[in-house]
Parts: structure tokens; sequence; C-alpha cells
């Protein structure tokens, strides 16, 4: 079991990978492709349930760590390991994979080796940002991403997908410059990319105020463009538009707030604590400026786009709020909002593929026909809106409770507004969607609701939403192991321990 | 120390010098209507030959020879192996993608051999007239395989362009050569090296400094001596490009390098800062002059001149930090590079009658080997981790930070954002859907032939190599950068006539 | 409202609409540290028990004028709890959950006999067909008027008297809540007489013998209508005190209270009094009457343009600042346009160099001289000493 524990993380890097290069060799025949990436993420995702299956409440720090040297110059680590706040943002990545490519299933017709291959390729790298401990290989995987997104969006976009893939690739790759010289920054300082290390020399070495300052900075602003964070959310709408499916699934969101939890405000909390009034107001601008824009959508991915930046700057709302029950309720989010994007985007999708429009005017009516389509998006919508016994209501609470207690009344009040505006968007794209006369276009096309395949993987994810809402303690415990402040995760540490890692770092510098 | 025999020290040299007459010998002899193809595969085996020769050195003493004018070290045998490796990787990819009935095509992997000799002289010699002879040989070489395509109107502009403008560049490095000789008394360079700070005219050791940088930066193509690089690259035939875009250019990188650190470590903070602004001007009007440029070939000679840039940052770096930086750089850009033009080369046939980022639309389609290298090298020449050209710039950035210039990666970085644009935008084209018109236009498949193939293996596993694993290349240049910092120690001080009789 | 009549029945009678009312009653002792917050509540209450009462007289469709009727008795129970009479609302909620629910699937019987016809205005006659609903309806219609012995009478007249106890502000309520109880008493009356009396007017489809399965639960929901108040508030707020707390025991007897019940009776009588006389005995009065006061009928049909007030404050003001001011302008003008910028400056930057780039040979030549001489400058000037000279000039002329 031990071994199992020590290779698992790296079983769950491999797997994908292994897969992408199976799908690239294999004959693009009788679906073969579609087979070997649905087993390779099954397989993943089953490895990614021994993590919680294994995993001990009661310690703190990482589990399931490796910690091998990589590269001696600079000094890499292939280091990994989950704790709490990654561990659940794993298994998620796990869940959405086999999902994903069910939604792909019929959707991708040509070139499905490419689509497949380099769906698994962005698997490995959403692991590997979700495991990594070691700050080069997180950057490594961090880029990673975003190439296979932006090859499959310019591949398979809906109307002009090379242009949605540059201007995607360009708003995540360019601010990762500052990110990169603040991660070298302090590697000349400290002589360590290690997370662990890098946390404990930030904590207790004498740095340069000003250039720390900045530093954090840097981070926190490659993370705010992956989130996205208003203004920088430009790239949202046309990736969300052109996106296949199974990418818009993921692109936005737990990548860059998990990363803002772990790597902004676990390595630099007192330069987080400086900037979190300023985050928390474009937060607040976002959540309002995502929801009343969603409102004037008339083209459901930009509906959904402009709701995800409303939802997403909740999240960091409370991740910057800086309390506990807040990022609790952050992570909680992350993974609700994860699972009903993932429903919402599916079912978004069948209706594109059967009448390859998203405007919204030109739906209507459809509940009669695509019943089972209908109630899976109203169950789904009324999870996103956070409506109680569904998965949105806890998280929900959870952040605004907490902002109200913890940060200012009057955000909270501003952030409710939010909600609210989210609960008339969401109602009316239903109601637009579903109700009212039966428009022309639904009329004129026979219907095709929602086959198995599809079923399949909806249900279950709605009873995830249900069970999210109803037992949300399966997960906070969990969660609640990873968000303790950095200060009292490493408890032990002595003076003199300190005094040597910090000499160690003098060393190496 | 045993004395190593002479000839021992240029071992690869001969070895390829041997090949190249050999081709030229067997390509006179042979009846005019046999294929030429096969003297292809005597080049590249010569040039396997001298990779291992190279790599052999490696149990030679550190030293010199031929009267300190030739040295073998960790940090010539790096980039003999690499030239040879480029060289290689070049004559397997014109191979394939030379046309059967070409002329002169015997004559053409003698040039390359010949090239080849010039540019590994270049990387070993300590001594500056032996310096100006080797940048000589390969200069020829290459004017002349620029020009190989006559038939077409651009080929013979190319080389003209680059032959007149070649030399007037390489006047600057002789005059800068002559000026130092002038300042010091001797053309050694450990001994300008020890003599330089003392020099009593300084104004004459900064002069010959600066116009031998003028020399060696127009071989690197940094800006503002870049100008000629987009109209040579466009004219000659891609797999020339291919060669010449990385070979010459890590051999002017290994001088620039031996220029700087071994002969003129005292002027550091003269030529920091002068490098400082290079780099910048270099990445910045490399990459802005690349974004609006429609001919792939164009755009790549851009980007080269930008990448001379991300290069010329490692400059900024402490002593062997910079130094094993800059090489490991030149490597991880010789392999994305040489790859990216071999599949260009492939793709856009002999011929180039389709040379436009838009007649790369649905190459992934078309051929999905092909695009899927396309889009691979074009990854790596972005810098995205677990390629060379990701390390390649860490590497690179390190060193400029490790040297105080924070400034210098936050723009090179910056830079590469925009680089992105039009590295990302040939990409997306390549894997963008084609109407059936277009497909019909394109033309037939490419074909990946054997040797092709087995070039673009080489390409791509030394490209994911650097990326994955970098550790033995990056020791390797650490190695060399060692030697580069405290050269082999001079027993003897040669003073008189260089050319004195063979020793017994 | 528009749901399947059941369901209506459902939600508007007992569950969902209510929830407030449980909610103030069961949060009271927030409420109960609030005067002010209590005050609102009550004439929050109050108006809305006028208004809705006030749209309900002239609405055609047999669900709507229930709808209303629904939105007026909830104002009712919210007065209750405005005036600290939590039992009394709650009572109210029974009771009226009762009578409410009899008068839907009444309703729901009524528009299934004649072929999903809803507009009042085309039923009538209807006693004669369906015997069993007009006398369940009779009841439901006397019990949410509040006749006694019927179940609303005891929980109207709880509240009511609650009310008229509160003080000055009470008496207002009351006042306000006796007027709202004459109008309920005429809309279910006036919806009685269309319904059911008179003759068949112009309902086309044909009529749908009422089945047992549907007449059984409506028979309970009548036997409950009219039994279900004499539990009496007394013994009802004792059950409550736990919940509530024991501080008020309404009721109690006495003149007041007798007065109090009289007037409330009084009122319903007064309602169908005035029904009687328009819907029957006059029935053109209706229409005269509408013609005679044209702007105070349509503000009633049109529900004194609520949706319409909402819909030009709040939704047309915000859509239309989120597509102009947010979408148009700081979306698209302000980042896209900062964004095309930025972008438009290095293409522009890009062409110029281009143009660097002449293909001319002497050019190139000329640019690579430049570029040596440049390095020259660079290299041999010595810029540190330089500048540190003219920076002393510039001192020396401000010191001067």
């Amino acid at each position: 079991m031990n071994e199992i524990n020590q290779s698992i993380l790296t079983l769950i890097l491999l797997v994908p990978l292994a897969g992408a290069v199976l799908v690239a060799l294999a004959p693009d025949r009788f679906k073969l492709p579609n087979w070997i990436a649905l087993l390779t993420a099954l397989v993943a995702f089953g490895l990614t349930l021994h993590l919680p299956a294994h995993f001990l409440l009661g310690r703190g720090g990482f589990q399931f760590e490796v910690n091998r040297p990589w590269i001696e110059n600079p000094v890499i680590h292939y280091h990994v390991g989950v704790d709490g706040l990654s561990l659940w943002l794993v298994v998620l990545t796990g869940l959405l994979a086999p999902i994903g490519i069910v939604a792909s299933w019929n959707a991708i017709k040509e070139r499905r080796k490419v689509f497949y291959s380099l769906f698994l390729v962005q698997q490995t790298a959403m692991f590997g940002v979700f495991i990594s401990l070691d700050l080069m290989v997180y950057y490594g995987f961090w880029e990673l991403s975003l190439v296979p997104m932006a090859i499959l969006i310019a591949m398979y976009g809906r109307k002009d997908g090379p242009k949605a893939a540059m201007k995607f690739f360009l708003f995540t790759f360019i601010p990762s410059a500052p990110l990169l010289v603040a991660l070298i920054w302090l590697y000349i300082q400290t002589g360590s990319f290690d997370f662990t290390t890098l946390q404990i020399l930030i904590a207790h070495g004498s740095f340069p105020a000003g250039a720390i300052y900045w530093v954090a900075l840097a981070f926190l602003f490659a993370f705010a463009v992956k989130v996205p964070v208003f203004p920088l959310h430009g790239w949202v709408a046309d990736t969300f538009s052109e996106a296949p499916v199974a990418l818009a699934m993921v692109v936005a969101g737990k990548l860059g707030l998990y990363s803002m939890l772990r790597f902004h405000i676990g390595l630099f909390p007192e330069q987080a604590r400086a900037v979190a009034p300023w985050v928390i107001g474009l937060a607040v601008v976002g959540i309002l400026y995502g929801a009343c824009l969603a409102l004037v959508q008339r083209d459901f991915w930009r509906l959904m786009a402009f709701a995800a930046l409303s939802h997403l700057s909740l999240i960091t709302l409370a991740i910057y709020g800086m309390t506990l029950t807040g990022w609790d309720g952050a992570v909680y989010q992350i993974l609700n909002h994860a699972v009903v994007d993932g429903a919402l985007f599916i079912l978004l999708g069948a209706l594109y593929d059967q009448y390859a429009t998203s405007q919204i005017n030109a739906y209507g009516g459809l509940a009669a026909k695509l019943p089972r389509t209908a109630t899976l998006f109203v169950i789904s919508a009324l999870a996103m809106i956070g409506l109680p016994m569904l998965g949105g209501f806890v998280g929900e609470f959870m952040i605004l409770s907490s902002t109200f207690s913890g940060v200012s009344k009057s955000w909270t009040v501003a952030a409710a507004l939010g909600v609210i505006l989210g609960a008339a968007y969401m109602l009316w794209l239903v109601q637009r969607l579903f109700y009212g006369p039966e428009s022309q276009m639904a009329t004129s096309k026979p219907p095709h609701d929602l086959k198995v395949g599809q079923l399949v993987v909806l249900w279950p994810l709605a009873v995830l939403m249900l069970v999210m809402g109803l037992a949300p303690s399966l997960w906070l415990a969990s969660i609640q192991t990873g968000v303790h402040p950095p200060q009292s995760r490493i408890p032990n540490l002595s003076p003199q321990s300190v005094l040597s890692i910090s000499s160690l770092g003098e060393a190496q510098r | 120390m045993n004395p190593v025999p002479d000839i021992f020290r240029i071992l690869p040299e001969v070895i390829l010098t041997v090949t190249g007459v050999a081709v030229m010998l067997i390509d006179a002899s042979l009846p005019p209507d046999w294929a030429r193809r096969p003297l292809g595969w005597v080049a590249a085996l010569g040039t396997t030959l001298a990779l291992w020769a190279s790599l052999w050195q490696l149990s030679l003493p550190v030293g010199t020879g031929f009267y300190s004018t030739i040295e073998t070290s960790p940090f010539t045998v790096f980039f003999h192996v690499l030239i040879c490796g480029i060289v290689l990787v070049a004559l397997l990819l014109s191979l394939d993608t030379l046309p059967e009935d070409s002329h002169h095509q015997g004559e053409f992997y003698a040039l390359i051999v010949f090239g080849a000799v010039g540019m590994c002289l270049l990387t070993g010699a300590v001594e500056l007239l032996l310096v100006f002879i080797a940048l000589e040989i390969s200069s020829i070489s290459t004017y002349i395989l620029a020009g190989y395509r006559k038939d077409t109107p651009r080929g013979p502009e190319a080389a003209i362009k680059y032959f007149l403008l070649g030399s007037f560049a390489t006047g600057f490095l002789l005059y800068g050569i002559a000026l130092a000789f002038g300042a010091t008394g001797t053309t050694q360079i450990y001994e300008i090296a020890r003599l330089a700070p003392t020099a009593e005219n300084h104004g004459l050791v900064l002069a010959a400094l600066a116009l031998m940088l003028v020399g060696i930066l127009f071989k690197v193509s940094a800006a503002p001596f870049h100008v000629w690089t987009p109209d040579v690259y466009e004219g000659s035939p891609s797999p020339v490009v291919a060669l010449m875009s990385t070979a010459p250019k890590a051999a002017a990188f290994a001088l620039l390098l031996r220029v700087l650190y071994e002969m003129f470590p005292s002027l550091h903070a003269t030529w920091t800062p002068l490098l400082w602004v290079v780099a910048v001007l270099s990445m910045t009007v490399g990459n802005l002059a690349a974004l609006r440029q429609e001919n792939v070939k164009r755009m790549m000679a851009y980007s080269s001149i930008a990448h001379a840039g991300y290069l010329l940052a490692a400059f900024a770096g402490f002593g062997s930090s910079g130094i094993a930086a800059a090489s490991f750089y030149t490597a991880a850009y010789a392999a994305m590079n040489v790859g990216i033009f071999a599949v260009i080369t492939v793709a856009s046939g002999y011929d180039e009658k389709r040379p436009l980022v838009n007649d790369f639309r649905g190459l992934i389609y078309r051929s999905p080997l092909l695009g899927s290298l396309l889009i691979f090298f074009l990854v790596s020449l972005v810098g995205i981790p677990f390629t060379g050209g990701f390390f390649g710039k860490f590497y690179s950035f390190t060193a400029a930070v490790g040297g105080g210039a924070i400034w210098l990666a936050l723009i090179g970085l910056l830079n590469s954002g925009l680089a992105a644009a039009y590295y990302l935008r040939l990409a997306l084209a390549a894997a963008q859907h084609q109407t059936a018109k277009e497909a019909k236009d394109a033309g037939p498949t490419p074909q990946v032939g054997i040797a092709v193939g087995a070039a673009l293996l080489l390409a791509v596993a030394a490209t994911l190599i650097l990326g994955i694993v970098p550790g033995e290349v990056l020791r390797a240049a650490e190695a060399g950068a060692h030697v580069l910092e405290a050269p082999p120690v001079q027993t003897t001080v040669l003073v008189g006539p260089v050319l004195s009789p063979p020793a017994p | 409202m528009e749901g399947p009549t059941p369901v209506s029945a459902l939600i508007h009678a007992a569950t969902m609409v209510t929830a407030g009312v449980y909610m103030i009653a069961r949060t009271h002792v927030l409420f109960d540290h609030s005067p002010f917050a209590l005050g609102v509540v009550a004439v929050v209450g109050a108006a809305t028990a006028l208004f809705a009462a006030t749209i309900g007289t002239v609405q055609n469709d047999i669900k709507r004028v229930l709808a209303y009727s629904t939105i007026s008795q909830l104002g009712f129970m919210f007065m209750a709890c405005g005036v600290a009479a939590y039992s009394a609302g709650i009572f109210h909620l029974v009771t009226h959950a009762f009578f409410k629910a009899l008068l839907f699937l009444a309703a729901g019987s009524v528009i299934h006999a004649v072929g999903g016809e809803q507009d009042l205005r085309k039923m009538g006659g209807l006693w004669r067909t369906l015997p069993v609903t007009f006398a369940i309806s009779t009841v439901g219609v006397l019990a949410i008027a509040g006749f006694f012995p019927f179940a609303g009478f005891f929980s109207k007249d709880a509240i009511l008297y609650a009310a008229f106890e509160h003080g000055m502000l009470g008496r207002a309520l009351w006042v306000s809540g006796l007027f709202s109880a004459l109008l309920t008493s005429f809309y279910v009356f006036r919806l009685w007489y269309l319904a059911f009396l008179g003759r068949p007017r112009s309902y086309t489809g044909r009529h749908h013998a009422t089945p047992w399965t549907m007449l059984g639960p409506l028979v309970i929901l009548a036997l409950l209508s009219i039994g279900g108040g004499w539990i009496g508030i007394e013994r009802f707020s004792a059950f409550l005190a736990p919940a509530t707390g024991a501080r008020r025991v309404e009721g109690g007897g006495g003149h007041l209270e007798m007065i109090l019940a009289l007037s409330t009776t009084a009122v319903a009588l007064l309602g169908l009094l005035i029904a009687d006389w328009l819907y029957r005995r006059r029935p053109d009065a209706p229409a005269e009457l509408a013609a005679a006061l044209p702007h105070g009928y349509k503000l009633l049909a049109h529900k004194y343009y609520v949706d319409e007030i909402y819909g030009a404050v709040v939704v047309k003001p915000l859509l239309g600042f989120s597509k102009f001011i947010l979408e148009w302008v700081v979306d698209v003008a302000i980042l896209g346009g900062l964004a095309w910028l930025l972008g438009g400056i290095a293409m522009l930057t890009g062409a110029i160099l281009q143009r660097w780039q002449s293909g001319n040979l002497r050019s190139y030549a000329a640019w690579l001289a430049a570029g040596a001489a440049a390095l020259l400058l660079f290299v041999l000037v010595p810029w540190a000493t330089v500048l540190a000279s003219l920076s002393a000039i510039h001192l020396g002329m401000a010191g001067h």
C-alpha cells in the first residue's frame, strides 16, 4: 500500500500522457481514439479516487508526497503531493475528463486522434498544476496547459477558432512572463524552487520588502488573468464561444483560483494581505459586471462566459477575504462550479450540435420537445443559482457569510446582489430556451433529445450536485485540513531550524 | 603530461576536410548521368565520424596545438558536436528534398561539409588570424549555398547580398583584429587577454572590441546588424536556411563568447551594457517585424533575430553562468530551428511555390505528422516548458537576473509573449480547417522520406531532451564555460612569426 | 397562477407563498427587538391586502381572481405578524389553506367542466350543471368572505381585533383591513355570481361531469372550511405559545370583541350585497361603472402598473446600463480598445520596422556602417564622465 501511495501521483500524471501517445499511434478507425481516450481517462479517474480513500484527515501537510531530484542546475525537484486544498481538485479533474470525452464523442468527427491526444495532454498538465510542489514543475505544467487548449480551440472552433485561440493564448501567456521573472528572482535569492522551503524562507527570511511585493504581484497578475478577474477577462467570452465543450468545461476558474490560494496567499501571506482590498474591490466589480453583462448577452456561450466571470469573482472575493471559512467555501465552490458548469456546457453543446446556433432568441419552447435536456438544464441552472439542497448553495453561503463577518458588510451586500442577478439571467435563459412559444427553428427541426451516452454522464453530475448540497462535509472535512494558514502548518519550526534553513539558502545563493 | 600530437587537436576538421574533398572528387569523376544522391550519404557519414571524433577529443587533456592557435577543450567539443549535429541534420534534409535532377548536387554536399570545417575551426581557434580564416571558410561556402537555386531570381540576389554585406562586416572584424594587434602586439587570444588590461592605448583596445563585435554581431544577425537576414533567408533554399540560421550562428556565438569572456574579460563593464542594448534591440525589432510577416521564411528570419536577442541576454550573467546559458541556448535554438526549417522544407517543397503563412493552412489535415511537428517546434520556439526552447530561455534569463539585469529578463520574457503571437499564427493556421478548394490548391500531400524522417527525429529528440532532461547538456556547457573562464595555462609565450617550422 | 390548477392550489394556498409568514413568526424574536421592522411589516401587509384586493375586483380570469385573493390574504397574515399577533397570522394561514385550496380546486373543477375556459365572463349558470361544485364553492366563498361560522371569520376577526388593539397605527390598520375585507367579500361573490349564477353565457366546449375523485378532496376541504375555525384563536395561541411566545392572548370576549366581530360580519355582508346588486340585479352596471371611471378601471386592470413600473425603474435601466455602458463602453470600447491599441501599436511598429527592409543593398551597407559607428561611440565615449560633467554643468547653471 505504501508503494502505491508513493507512486499514485506519478501514475496519475503518466496515465493520460501514455494515453495521449497511444491515441497518437493507434489508427483512426472504429472510434478507436475515442475508446482509448475514454479508457485512459477512466483509469486516471479511478486512480485519483485512491487519493481521498487513503487521505489521512488527521495529518496536516502534504500526503502521497514524492520528492526526487530532477535537474541539478537549477535545483529542480520532481516534488509532488496533495493536501486538503488540492485533493478534491485532482479528483475533479479526473472526473471531468471522461465526461468531457463522452461529451465530445459524436461532436468531434475529424482528426479525432489529434483531439483526444491533445485532450489527454491537457489532462496531464492540469493534474500537474494541482499536484506540483516545486515551483518550476508547477510553472511547466501551467504553461503546458495552454498549448493543447489553444490548438484545439483553433482546430475545432465554431466560427473563428484561430482568433479566439490566439486571444486566449496571448492573454494567458504574456502574464506568465512576469511570473517567470519572479520565479527566477526567487530562485536567485534562495536557491530553491521548493514550495515548502520557499514558504519558510519567505516567512522568516529577509528579502528586500519592495522586491518581494513586486514578486507577489507578478504571481497574482498571472493567476488573475487565468481566473479571470475583472478587468482581465477579455479572453473569456471568445474562448467560451469557440472552445469545444470538453475544453470549455475546464478552461476557466480552477487553475487560477487554486494557484491564488496555494502560490499567492500560500507563499506571500503578508503581501497578499496588502493587496487583498484591491482584489476584493475588483472581485465585487467582477461579480456585478459579469452578472450585468450576462443579462444582456444574446449568445448563450457568451452568457456563460460572463456568468463564469461573475461566479469566479465571487470565489476570488472569498479567497482574498482571508478568512478560513471563506477559503473552505472557495475551494468548495470551485468544485461545485466546475461540476455545474460542466453539466451546463454539455447541455448547451448538445443544443448547439443539434440546432447549430447559439443565439438565444432562436430557441424557445423546447421543453416539450426535449424534456430530458430541459429537466437536466433546469437542475443545473438551479444549482448554479445556489438553490438550497444543491451544491451551489453551500459554497455561496459559506462565501457570503464569511465575507459578511470577516470582511465587509457592504461588499457582501454587493456580492449578494450579484447572486440575485445570477438567478435572474439563469432563469431568464431557461425561460427563453425551453419555455414560451415554440420558435420557428424548434418546430422546423425534428427533436433529438439526449442520448444514453449523454445521460450517463449528466445524471451522475446532477446527483453529484444534490449530494454536494446535502452532504458537504464529505468534502469539507478534507478541504479544511488544507486551508489552514501557512503559519499553523509549520508549527514545529524551532528558531534553530529556521536559521539552518535560511543559512542553507545563503549557502546556495 | 604527454604532449598530444597536434593532428589530434584538429581531428574532426581533418575528417571533414577529407570527406569534403572526397565528395568533390567523386562528384567530378562520376559519369554526368549518375545520381549524386549517394554523395550526400558519404558526406553524412563523414560528418558523423567527425562528430564522434569531437567527442573522442574529450579524452585529450585541455590544451592547444599548432603553436597555440587551436584549442581543444570541453568548450570546443560542445560546439563541435553541436555544429556537426546541425550539419548532419541539414545533410539528411537535403538528401530527400533536393530534386534528383538538380545540377551540382555533389558540390552542394561538399560545400556544406567545407562550411562545417570552417565553423569547427572557428570554435577552436585561439588565434585571431585563424579565426579570420575559419570565418571566411565557413562564410564563403555559405554564400555559395545561399545562391544555390540559380534559376530563381531570389537565389542569386540573396547570395550577392549576403556576400557583399558579409564581406563588409568581416572587414570590420579584420580591422578590429588589426587594432587588437596594434594595441597588444599579438593576435593570440590568451596573450591579448593578458596584455589588454595594461595596454598603453586603451582606446585602441576599446575600438578593437567594438569593431570585432560589429563583425560577430553581423554573423549572429543581432540588431542593428540584422538587415540582411530576411532577404537572404527568403532567397536561399530551405535546407540551406536550416543550416545557416543555426550552425554558422552557433560558431559565431562561440567566437563571441571567446572574444568577450576570454579575450576581453577586463572590459566586462563596457560590453555588458552594450550587449544589454543589443539584446533588447534584437528581440524587440525581430519580434515586432515578424508580427506582420506573411512569408514564413522571412518570419522565421525575424524570429532568428529575436532569438539572437534572447541569447545575448545571457551575456548579462556573470562568468560561467552566462557562458553556460549562452552555450545551452545555442544548442536549444539550433535543435528547434533546424527542426522547423526541416518541416518548412518538406511542407513547402524545394521550389517553394507556396511560401506564405496561409499556404500552411490545414497542414495538420493534409499531413498530421508534419502539422504536429510544425506546431511542436513552434511551441518550443514560443518557449513552452518541456521543450528545449523553454530551458534555453530559462537559463539565459536566469543568468541575466543573476547578473542583476532583471529588466532585461522582464523585457525578454514579455518579448517572448509578443513572439507567441506570430508563432501561434503559423501554428494555428496549420491547425485550422481548410476549405476543399484550398486543399486542392495545396497540391499533393508532402511525403516524409527516410532521410528527412531521420533528420526530424533527431531534431525532435534533441528538442525534447533539452526540454525534459537538460542536465547533461548543461553540464557539458558548464564544463566549457569553466575552460573559457580559466584558459589553459600557456607555457610557451609566443613571440615572433606564427609560421615557424613544425615541431619534431 | 399559470401552473396547472392543483399545483396552483397547493402553491398558493398552503405552502410556498405563505412561507414568508411562517418565517416571520418563526423569527419573531428578531422582529420583537425592532418595533420599526414590525411596523414596516404591518404597513406592507395592510397595503398588500388592500392593493391585491382592489386588483382582484376587476380580474376576469377565474384563477387570477383567486391568485390576487391569495396575495390579499397574505397581506392580512403579514399585518397580523406586524402587530405581533403571530398566532393570529398563523391561524389565518391555516384557515386560508383550507378555503383557498378548496376554491382553487373548485375552480379547477369548473374549468375542467367548461372545457378549459378560464374567463368568468363566459361562464354562468353553472350551479345547474355542477351542483356539488357549486355547493362546495359556496362554502369556500362564505369562508373567505368571513361569514360566521365559517373558518375565515374566526381568523380574520382575530387579526382585525389584534390590529385594533395595537395603538394608533393599529387603528389605521384596522380601518384598512376592514375595507380589504369588504373588497374580499365583494370579489369572491362577484366570482360566485359570474360563474355559477345567471344564465350560461358563451363558453364553448362540452360539459364534463366532475368525477368523484375530484370532488372527494373538495368535500374534505369544505368540511374543514366550515369547521376549521371553531378551534378558536385562544386554543390556537396556546398551542403556538412555545414558538411564538405567550405574551398576548387574543380574544377574550367583551364588548369590543363583539363589536369588532359584528363589524367584520357586516362588511362581509356589505360585500355580498354590492356583488348582488352589480352582478345580479344590474348586470350592466359593472361595464357602466368601468366606463364612468376609465382611469381607475385601467389602473386596476393593469394591476396598478406594478410590473410596468418595475420594468421601467429596474429592469429597463439595468438592461440598458448593462448593454450600453457596461458592454459597449467598458467591455468593447475601453477594455477591448485597450487590447486592440496595444496590438495595433505592435503591428504598426512592425510595419515601420519592415520598411527598414528596403531590399536595397546600399542602404543595408549604410545601416551596417551606422551600426558600427554607434557601437564605436558607445564604447569609446566615456559615458559616465560625460553624464557626470553634463549634470555638473546643469547644476552649475542651476546654481546661477
